[in-house]
């Protein structure tokens, strides 16, 4: 009786690990494709100023404000917010022609409830570059 | 305490117990939810590359036809059929192609889990969706 409860738990166990990161997998997987979509979108916010100023090189350069306003706007228009708890864009840097956008979300977890307040939060990157020619 | 003092049970019948009550259904649980993350994963990436192909596309009809055929290479890589998901293109502006427009492409897939071979198939609806902003926000 000991070794078959055991056993059952053991296994148990595992199967909610495996559920969870599974998971927990997935939703990284679609995190990426959101944080992709806003570099995507972070990257045309061009900054038209800086063009005159200097001319068109072969990098094209952003807005640091330009871009986080495309970000959100981006992220009001299409629907990603309805597929995650707490989406929050944790950064949005730009560095000359480049930008990089930091997204983070609440892990779904199906047997979430085992572990209390500790809810792992998950989080993804993107970069993307406006190159002229 | 006493209980367990005095456990005298058959190993090897709790052992045999233990492996077709829990470890068998365990086993078809954990393929199934592998199958169905696989495919989830593979939709994701097929709507991903389809939302880029189609934001890139030159014209409005050329870029129907580029999603649709990258949608396809890229469920074909991971031995998906197009035949057997649904995708759509949706835009949140006529036409399409305007500054500050979103194309989301959706693919669907009325997957069939294998949980006891084929004779407890469970019937699950995987969905994959990549939005794309057309040519910056609107500013």
């Amino acid at each position: 009786m000991v070794l078959g409860l055991g056993l059952s738990i053991a296994a148990l166990m595992v199967v909610t690990l495996a559920v969870n990161i599974s998971s927990v997998w997935v939703a990284r997987h679609t995190l990426d494709s959101v944080a992709d979509g806003c570099a995507l979108a972070a990257a045309q916010a061009v900054d038209a100023p800086a063009i005159y100023r200097h001319g068109v090189t072969h990098v094209v350069p952003l807005d640091q404000n330009l871009a986080r306003r495309y970000v959100a706007n981006y992220l009001a228009a299409s629907d990603v917010r309805s597929r995650f708890t707490n989406l929050t864009v944790r950064s949005v840097r730009v560095d000359k022609g480049r930008v990089r956008v930091e997204v983070q979300a609440l892990a779904p977890l199906p047997f979430g409830y085992l572990m209390g307040r500790l809810r792992p939060v998950i989080v993804s990157a993107a970069s993307a570059e406006d190159i002229a020619g | 305490m006493s209980m367990l003092k005095n456990e005298a049970g058959n190993v090897s019948l709790e052992f045999m117990a233990v492996v077709v009550a829990l470890l068998i259904p365990l086993t078809f649980i954990a393929g199934a939810v592998s199958s169905v993350v696989k495919t989830n994963l593979a939709q994701e990436s097929a709507a991903r590359a389809g939302a880029r192909a189609f934001v890139v596309a030159p014209t409005n009809q050329l870029a129907y036809l580029h999603a649709r055929a990258v949608i396809a290479t890229v469920l074909s890589d991971s031995g998906i059929q197009s035949s057997q998901v649904e995708s759509t293109i949706s835009c949140s502006q006529k036409p399409c192609f305007m500054r500050g427009g979103v194309v989301t492409v959706t693919i669907n897939r009325d997957f069939t889990v294998p949980v006891l071979g084929h004779w407890l198939n469970r019937h699950v609806l995987v969905t994959g969706s990549q939005s794309v902003i057309i040519n910056g926000g609107n500013s």
